[in-house]
This record gives structure tokens, sequence and C-alpha cells, in this order.
């Protein structure tokens, strides 16, 4: 995890965006859990660890996602989308 | 020669783990909960050719690092029950992601079979594996099932009694950690050669790895036997920030990562798959049942019918054993001549386990439903659909599920919705659940709200039932609030959810479950729930009547010949009876109370009733107007419109409310009880019925005044 100000990944020099201002059909890659620790490790045990390629499978109006990682759909909530940055590709 | 084994199940949520324990163990399976928690735990035993195998279905899990409450018990059960070895099922259609718990296992040393189950996915996902391969790597047995149709099960059996006997020590495998993560392993592990006051059980290498993840358990065991607690406190404070500052990334989180590495390349190794990022059916219809509006809609259609089917399919037996019970109790009288004895098995012991039993048939439905949502996978959906609404009042998107159930859109139960708050993994987001369920109007309390509709508002009973629901709707959503801004303050729980893709449940996976869990209401409701009516018996029968008062009844009914003379004496004792046992003195006394919400004294009486089942409301009113031991709503409905009665429109709105958020009934508070304990029973009981009283009280007391203005 990094400080919160990076808003761009010093590797790459790619622009880092939360989840959240993905929208369906999108294609990404994880690069930053932001937030409580736990809720980064939980994604990661549940398959989400950065540099793995995801789909925005679904966003509602409310802000929900499912995003799906080969054969592996989550459903997040609002408030957790806006706590993972991410590289479009 | 022992020939017993113990082994225990343990995989990732949704990896068939459950289907394989019913298919090992059979009906030889008991449910009871760990220790101290709400996790189920799960055992069953089966024998097989000579050996007596013990099975332990350990709770789902995605990793050993013990964050939740499910990976804690995994932890403490694994390291202090200590089983012979393990299976690790894993779901053939999700390998990789399911890898990652088998690598922790692989790091503990403990032993463990792989079972590599939905073996059938690995054609549908488009995946190649080489399972000689993949054995050589992981150093250990690999048996293929297909858990929902028991296919391969019978290999799994031999395989545990060879691995037994074998007594195979788990194969040492190297996840190259990097020397950012090697170093601060080894300054933990002098730390704790230096500051231990005793041995410790584990290996000290998996233990050090758990402390850099900041495993709480472990975090927690260690300072509890270190010589100076607060000292191993700092030290791994100072050592995680140390990390993070030197290489920008969490302990725990480098050590996840240096995993996932491990099993991309082993993965790739004995697997090949194409098709990854394919739109699946599951996709498809995810499509359409997770929109916001639409979804909603589909939601509730599937909620209807089901329940729909539950109550009308479930009513006929219900009434059927409410029959039978009415009938051994009405042969009571003519085996015991003894008055006492009578009353109490008839109206005590045998009401009570009619009241029990009864709804046994809907209940055992209603699982049934439940069993069916959990293994097509639509009720991760239903969790999705309904969180972002549900969590600005502090509850979770599964607690849906108990709501509707409870009489969400009228009629339910409350008994089988606190149970299946079961699902939910966070304690305080369950127990704020648990706390509003009584709000909703379950199936009981239809009876008398049809009664008093019918009796004051015959033209709007359509509009009354409508503002009953959306005022219990409002008062449980704010109640929710108010519970998760005061008592159990807190964050909600993240919201991640794992999608499962949808199967066809199996008829005997659901009956196994239903079935189990239906034996679990039996066992704990019946024995407390039948104690509670006795009590209740009690109260209303007791103290009896003065002998000259029975004298003056039993010469009364000498002196009349009529039958229907007699039975109007016979009722106007028992009118009198309750109103001076404890039930009626307790009604008399909260007339001042009651007054203020339109209720009188006999509606009181009829209010403690209530809180044996709803439904008792009615034939307790009955008998307080000396109408006899009926619940025929017609007759009561006269009573109230009698004006001689006292009762108006208000005043019967008024207690309408009060009916339908007061206490909930005891089979409701029992259970409630045995779920989250004595305390939050008791909070229960006393707030639910002091926002009953204070709605009761705004609603009539604001419409007195407004009569007064107009």
């Amino acid at each position: 995890m990094r400080p919160n100000h990076a808003s761009a990944n010093n590797e790459f020099n790619k622009p880092l965006i939360p989840l959240s201002e993905l929208k369906e059909g999108d294609l990404f890659i994880i690069r930053e859990f932001r937030g409580c620790n736990r809720f980064a490790y939980r994604l990661i045990s549940m398959g989400l660890y950065a540099g793995v390629p995801l789909i925005v499978m679904k966003k509602s109006f409310s802000g929900r996602m499912i995003i799906k990682s080969g054969v592996n759909s989550i459903g997040l909530g609002c408030g957790e989308i806006s706590k993972i940055w991410v590289e479009k590709i | 020669m022992n020939n017993d084994i113990k082994i225990a199940l343990l995989g990732n949520p949704n990896s068939g783990k459950t289907s394989v324990f019913n298919f090992l163990t059979g009906t030889n399976q008991i449910v009871a909960n760990y220790p101290g928690v709400t996790v189920e735990k799960k055992e069953g035993f089966f024998n097989y050719n000579g050996y007596n195998i013990n099975v332990i279905d350990l709770p789902g899990i995605y990793s050993f690092t013990a964050y939740s409450l499910d990976e804690r018990v995994v932890q403490q059960y694994i390291l202090n029950e200590k089983p012979d070895f393990l299976i690790n099922v894993i779901d053939a259609g999700n390998l990789e992601r399911n890898l990652y718990l088998t690598v922790q296992l692989i790091e503990l040393g403990i032993p463990f079979i792989i079972d590599l189950n939905m073996y059938d996915m690995l054609e549908e996902r488009k995946t190649r594996v080489d399972l000689e391969k993949f054995k050589e790597i992981f150093k250990t047995e690999i048996i293929t099932t297909i858990g929902n149709k028991g296919t391969g099960i019978d290999d799994l059996k031999k395989a545990i009694i060879e691995f037994s006997l074998r007594k195979q020590n788990p194969g040492k495998i190297n996840i190259r950690y990097n020397e950012r993560i090697l170093s601060s392993k080894r300054k933990i592990e002098d730390f704790l050669a230096e500051n231990l006051d005793s041995g410790i059980s584990v290996s000290t290498d998996w233990l050090s790895l758990k402390l850099l993840e900041r495993d709480p358990y472990q975090m927690d065991y260690i300072a509890s036997i270190s010589k100076d607690s607060k000292k191993f406190a700092d030290y791994m404070e100072n050592l995680h920030n140390e990390f993070f500052s030197l290489y920008h990334e969490r302990p725990e989180i480098a050590v996840a990562n240096a995993r996932y590495a491990f099993i991309a390349g082993a993965y790739h190794s004995f697997a090949s798959s194409s098709g990854e990022l394919e739109m699946t059916i599951s996709d498809k219809i995810d499509h359409v049942v997770t929109h916001s509006a639409l979804g909603v809609v589909i939601l509730f259609i599937v909620l209807f019918t089901a329940y729909k089917l539950v109550f009308d399919l479930g009513e006929y037996p219900s009434e059927l054993i409410q029959k039978a019970f009415n009938l051994i109790g009405d042969m009571i009288p003519r085996i015991i001549s003894n008055d006492f004895l009578q009353s109490l098995i008839k109206d005590g012991v045998i009401a009570g386990m009619g009241g029990v039993l009864g709804f046994v048939p809907i209940i055992f439905l209603m699982f049934v439903f439940i069993a069916i949502l959990e293994d097509s996978g639509y009720m991760a959906r239903i969790a999705f659909l309904f969180d972002s609404l549900l969590r600005k009042f502090g509850l979770h998107g599964s607690s849906i599920i108990s709501i509707i159930i409870s009489g969400g859109i009228t009629g339910g139960c409350a008994v089988p919705g606190v149970l299946a708050t079961r699902i939910m993994r966070s304690d305080k987001e369950r127990l704020a659940t648990i706390a509003i369920l009584p709000f909703f109007s379950c199936g009981a309390k239809l009876p008398v709200y049809a009664v008093i509709i019918s009796a004051f508002f015959e033209n709007q009973r359509a509009l009354i039932l409508i503002i009953l629901t959306v005022l219990s709707w409002i008062i449980a959503l704010s109640a929710s609030l108010l519970i998760r801004k005061t008592i159990l303050k807190g964050p909600s729980e993240t919201f991640v959810i794992e999608l499962p893709s949808y199967h066809i449940p199996t008829f005997r996976s659901v009956m196994q479950r239903t079935w189990l869990r239906t034996w679990m209401y039996i066992k704990k409701a019946g024995t407390i729930i039948l104690l509670i009516n006795i009590i209740l018996w009690f109260l209303m029968r007791y103290p009896d009547l003065g002998k000259d008062r029975k004298e003056y009844y039993n010469s009364m009914r000498n002196n009349v010949s009529h039958v229907d003379e007699i039975k109007k004496l016979d009722n106007l004792e028992a009118q009198e009876r309750l109103e001076n046992s404890i039930a009626g003195r307790i009604g008399k006394f909260m007339v001042h109370a009651g007054r203020y919400i339109g209720s009188d004294f006999r509606m009181n009486i009829a209010l403690i009733g209530g809180l044996a089942a709803k439904e008792l409301i009615l034939s307790t009113l009955s008998t307080a107007y000396s109408l006899g031991e009926t619940d025929d709503e017609s007759s009561i409905a006269e009573v109230f419109k009698d004006p001689m009665n006292g009762w108006n429109r208000l005043k019967a709105f008024s207690v309408l409310i009060f009916i339908m958020l007061y206490a909930p009934c005891f089979a409701t508070l029992i259970i409630i009880l045995k779920e989250t304990g004595l305390r939050w029973m008791l909070f229960t009981f006393a707030y639910t019925t002091t926002i009953a009283y204070i709605i009761s009280l705004m609603v009539y007391q604001g419409g007195l005044l407004l009569k007064s203005i107009f």
C-alpha cells in the first residue's frame, strides 16, 4: 500500500484511478488498495491481488460493482470500490 | 490397532465442501456451535472397511490468517484439536484462487489430502489439469470428486484409510519469499527466542510468518506467553512500520503476493486454461438479476412465490398437528380426574407441545426455501442487491432474507427469520437484524388484525394493512439505525462477496441441510418453550376462584336447565377466573398505563396471553369478554363493535399498532436467547415494548388532540 497522495504508478507512469470511475466492460489491473489492511488482505485472499487482470461486469446506479477475474466473480459495495486504485488496460 | 481416524474438511466457501461432507457421512451428523461463538460446527461419522472415521466440516475460509471469526475458529480447531489430517476441498473450476489456502496448509506443515471437487467444471472452464504433475508439485494425494453427485466419494474414503495407514508427512515446498520478508521473519524469530516465557507448540518458521502477517489470533497468543506483552506489541508495531517505510508495502500484502507468485508458477506448470474473462451463463443471468430495478422485481416475485408456497403448503399440516394435539388434550379429562393435573397437562404441556410442533411444517418448508437459495447461488445476489439500501440503516444485504421470512411483506414467522441470520458474518449487523425482526407482521398477528380491522375499518382493509406494513418498515429501519449508532456502534462490515456460479440444487443436499436445521429448532425450542408455556398457563389460571365463588356458580347452574344458559355461566366463571388470576391482576394493574394508548384491562390480559403466541390474543380476549374458549373472529368483532364495551376507531388503531410492535412471542424470544444470549433477548423484549408503547401513545394522544381541535 502506498500513501494516499500517489496518483500515478511510478513503475509504469500510467495514471491510477479509483475503480469507481470505470464503467461496465472496462478491463483493468489492480495496483493499490487504500484503506484498512484487512480489507486489502481479504480481497487478496479472494484472488484479487495486484497485477491480476479483471473486468467490470456490472455497475449499478448506486455504485455497486461486480468484477471478474478469470472465473471468479466478486460483488463489491460502493464504499469498497473507491478504495481500490486501478490501471485501465 | 487403532481404527479411529479424525479428519476435518477445509476449503473455500462454495468449494462444495458440504456436499462432500454430506456424501461421506450421510445422516450421521451432529450440528452444534463452536464454543462461545455462533459459528456452526458440523460433525459426522462413517465406517469404512472396519475404520471409524470422525469428520468435521470446518467453516469455509479463503485464508488461514485469522482475521475473521470463521478463520479464527478454523485456526483454533486445527491447532488445538489436532485432527489426524485434513481434506482440502478445492473447487476445480476456480483452482488457482483455491490454492491460496492450500499453500498456507503447506506452510503450517499439517498433513492433508487434496480433494479436487466439482471436477466436471474443468471441462466447462476449458481447463486441462495434469494430475500427476499437480501431485508432484504439492507432494500429496489428490482425489477427484463431483461432490453434489457423489462421484468419487468411494475413492476419497479409500484414500482416507490409505493416507492414515501411511501416516504421510506433508512434503516440504519452498515458497520463495523475498529477502525483505525473510529478514523480517528472522528478526521475529530472534525476538521470540529471547522473550518468551514458555515454549510454543507450532514451528517458529510458521509462527514468525503469521506474526509478520499480523494474524490477530497468533498475536494474542504470543502476547499471552511473552515475558513482557507490551514489549512484544511495541516490537511488532515498529517492525511493521519499518517494513512499510522501507518498501512502501504492508508485510501481509507482500507475503500474500509472494504466495500468489508461487501459485501462478505452479499452476501454469500443471494446468492450462483458455476462455478467461469469458461471458458465462452465470454472468448473463447476473446482468438481469442484479439490475437495480429489475433485480428487485425478480427478487420480490421469487420471495413472494416461495413465501406463498411455504405458508400455503405448511398451513395444512400445521393445522393437522394442532388438531391432533387438541384431540389428545380433549382425551385428558377422561384419563385424569384431578383438576390441577388435568389443566396442567391439557392446557400447559399438550398445548405447549402443540405450539412448538405446530410450527414445524412451516419452518421445514422455510428451510427448504433457504437451502435452495443458498445452494443455487442466488442468496449471494440478494445480499448484493440490497446491501447499499440496508447499509444506510446499519444492516447487511443478507438481512433482507430474515426480514422477508419474518413478515416483511406481511405474514411469516420470526422464529426461522432469527435462525436465517446465521448466514451473516458480522455480529453487530446480525444482532441489529435480530432486534428489528419482531416489528414485522408475522402470520400469527394477521387474524388479530383481521378482527380489529373488520370491526372498525371494514371499508379500508387494504389501506390499513398497507399503513401497518409501511409503518413496520419505517420503525424497524429507524430502530436499526438507532441501535447501530448507540449500543452496537461501529463501522459496517466491508461488503465484498463472492458470487458463485449458479447451480441447480440437488434434492439430497437441500433435504439434508433442511432436516438438520429443523431438528435443531425442535431440540432448541421444544424444551424451553414448553416450560414457558407451563409458566404462562399457571399465570393465567392461578390463583383459582375461592370456594364461595365456585359454589355460587354451581348453585346458579343447578337453577337453570337450558344448555345456553349453562354455557353462559361457564363463560362467566372462566372470565372471573381469568380476571382473578395473576395475569388478570397484572392486566388490571396495567390499566393506567394502558388507558393512555386506548387499551382496557381485558385487552391488557389478552396482550399478556399474546406473549405465548400472538394468536392467543383472540382466544384470551374471548375469555375476557365471556365468549368462552373461542377464536371465532366474527363474534369477537361484534364485541368490539358494541358501544357498551367502549371501543372506537382511534383506540382500535392505536392497539393495532401496539400489537404489531410489542414484544415478540416466547418462541421467538427463546430462539433469540439461544442465538444471542440472555442480555440481547431481554433488550429485545424491553425495547420493542417501549417503542410499541411510545408509538401507540403518540397515535392515541395525537388523535385525541386532533379530535378536540376539529
